[in-house]
């Protein structure tokens, strides 16, 4: 469905990733590795939020590799970066609306379904998004991405700085949402334990290259702490 | 009675092209430094068409459109894919182009000695500079309520997130740089309108018009009435070109030896008015903010550190008068002075 093949990207003179393969089924991929492993700017480039030095990106048969971002999501892939993924200066429900400029259902009913699945929106739909805390900032960031009906998603440590209740209750609707919507998704974290629960396999990055890409149900934490050691 | 009614309909460009602005600038943050380029632009290609070839004023206007749309269309592809501060640069470097090219083009705009005269498109006798008036208050009306509805509209909502971050406006599924030369295309295409539709209040073209002050006077408006704010350019250029240029500078009651003073004045009452807007409001006069209290200490020790600086230029000057062989401050304390001036700075 999704296929990397001997990927290669990075910034300026900086080589970051380099010779990735893997390929994204019907599953929850899971990116780890320690800070400075390459797994932002591995999302990037999937995303093509930055672009693609070598090899090739394959979605549903298709070479993507020199599409534009703007293509990619109207394929059906979303993105939500790390960091600066809301319009601080719009409302919660006009930076859900933007989520809807691609995909054909109705955009209210779509409204509905990530109200239902993110109450606090809701109750803050009129408030600037800028005024959030991190993990309603979050939350937002997830249901506008999941506003575009995505078939795959990509999930840049989405619960970075948040509280561990803030953690359960993003992990918890990761994980509704990829069962009630099929999506497929490859989520970078740093925190390997809770992402080992809803993960189907892992993928750990080591300097910009695979380490290791495993069932997640065959991975045990002692295993993976070594490998981030590497 | 004609003078007022030639300085209000000034006005009404000048509204025209801050709400132009507020598009570019306000909603999708390209700043355009080149802002009397277009309106030169606009304003010499009606006069050109007319004088030199004798056009009437609606045909003249119909290729004014075609060649601003193919002008901002070539300034689009050329500035909009650079950094902001490039940007800047490329759009006062065509500001500079247009302005040269009138006076060097002599054969077209007949260089320094000026063109004219330019026709109003009607002609009743004494009322036809009211009717013009009347006309442009109708093209700026409409377009301050396009620029209302853009911004509740989603396609104000979708500038603004392009402003705020494009990267993530691209991954949402919209080809950005289309969107931002649709409406920067747009907005400079009025601009150049704005221009066409000044030649026949001008009647007779100079290129000491086309001069970098129109583009300030814009820029200075539109910030201080509030560049994210859709009333923004009304109140800015009412408050700068309204207050200063026709009510002080025409109708105050001032001496004949003080009006020479006046436009000076205005000058440095203008930097003051930008300077207590953003200190005090940095989003503009319509956008209810006050910055934070780290700010305000800021904002206070740099008061007093300028404060103290110009007492001791004061002092020094001063001295240097009363004492003109010494080229050094006459006493310590103003050296100290100076001393405290710079650690309250840093």
């Amino acid at each position: 469905m999704f296929d990397v093949q001997n990927l290669g990207s990075g910034y300026g003179d900086v080589q970051i990733i380099s010779e990735l393969s893997f390929g994204v089924g019907n599953e929850i991929l899971a990116v780890l590795g320690a800070n400075g492993a390459g797994k932002t700017t591995l999302l990037a480039t999937l995303a093509k939020v930055i672009p693609v030095r070598s090899g090739a990106i394959t979605w549903q048969g298709q070479d993507v590799s020199a599409s534009p971002a703007y293509e990619l999501s109207k394929r059906g892939i979303a993105y939500v970066p790390q960091e600066g993924n809301v319009f601080p200066n719009l409302s919660v429900a006009e930076n859900l609306s933007l989520g809807a400029l691609v995909g054909t259902r109705p955009k209210e009913d779509r409204l509905t379904e990530v109200y239902d699945l993110f109450p606090r929106l809701a109750e803050r739909k009129e408030q600037r998004a800028g005024s959030l805390s991190g993990g309603e900032g979050q939350m937002l960031a997830v249901g506008r991405a999941l506003m575009q009906d995505p078939q795959l998603l990509l999930l840049d440590e989405p619960s970075a700085g948040l509280s561990p209740l803030y953690v359960d209750i993003l992990f918890q609707t990761i994980t509704e949402a990829r069962k009630s919507r099929e999506i497929s998704i490859v989520l970078a974290e740093q925190n390997a334990k809770k992402t080992l629960e809803i993960a189907d396999r892992v993928l750990v990055l080591s300097l910009g290259r695979m380490h290791l890409l495993e069932a997640a149900k065959d991975l045990s934490m002692k295993r993976l702490m070594k490998a981030y050691h590497i | 009675m004609a003078y007022l009614i030639f300085t209000l309909s000034l006005l009404l460009i000048y509204v025209g092209l801050a709400l132009a602005l507020h598009i570019q600038f306000g909603l999708l943050g390209i700043a355009n430094f080149g802002v009397v380029g277009f309106w030169g632009l606009g304003m010499y290609a009606m006069g050109v068409l007319q004088v030199q070839l004798d056009m009437s004023f609606v045909d003249a206007l119909f290729l004014v459109l075609v060649l601003s749309i193919a002008v901002s269309w070539l300034m689009g592809w050329l500035v909009l894919r650079l950094d902001p501060q490039a940007t800047l640069c490329a759009t006062i470097a065509f500001a500079a182009i247009v302005s040269l090219l009138v006076v060097t083009e002599k054969w077209a705009t007949m260089g320094v000695v000026g063109l004219g005269t330019i026709r109003y498109p009607f002609r009743i006798g004494g009322g036809t500079e009211y009717l013009y008036f009347a006309f442009l208050l109708a093209v700026v009306v409409g377009l301050q309520i396009l620029v209302l509805r853009l911004h509740r509209s989603p396609t104000g909502k979708l500038l603004q997130a392009i402003r705020d971050n494009e990267e993530l406006c691209a991954s949402l599924g919209k080809n950005t740089f289309q969107v931002k030369m649709f409406w920067f295309v747009i907005a400079s295409v009025v601009m150049c309108l704005l221009g066409a539709l000044s030649a026949p209040l001008n009647q007779f073209l100079t290129p000491n018009m086309i001069v970098p002050s129109v583009t300030f006077a814009v820029w200075i408006a539109l910030i201080l009435g509030g560049k994210g704010h859709s009333l923004g350019a009304v109140v800015g250029v009412f408050v700068t070109f309204g207050l200063f240029d026709i009510l002080i500078e025409t109708y105050a009651p001032v001496s004949p030896e003080l009006a020479v003073v006046v436009p000076n004045m205005k000058l440095f009452l203008y930097g003051l008015l930008l300077m207590a807007v953003l200190i005090y409001r940095p989003t503009g006069l319509l956008a209810p903010t006050t910055p934070p209290e780290h700010v305000w200490a800021e904002i206070r020790s740099a008061g007093i550190a300028a404060g103290r600086g110009a007492m001791t230029l004061f002092q020094n000057g001063k001295n240097a008068i009363q004492n003109p062989n010494t080229n050094q401050p006459a006493d310590s304390t103003a050296a100290q002075e100076n001393d405290g001036a710079a650690d309250g700075k840093s």
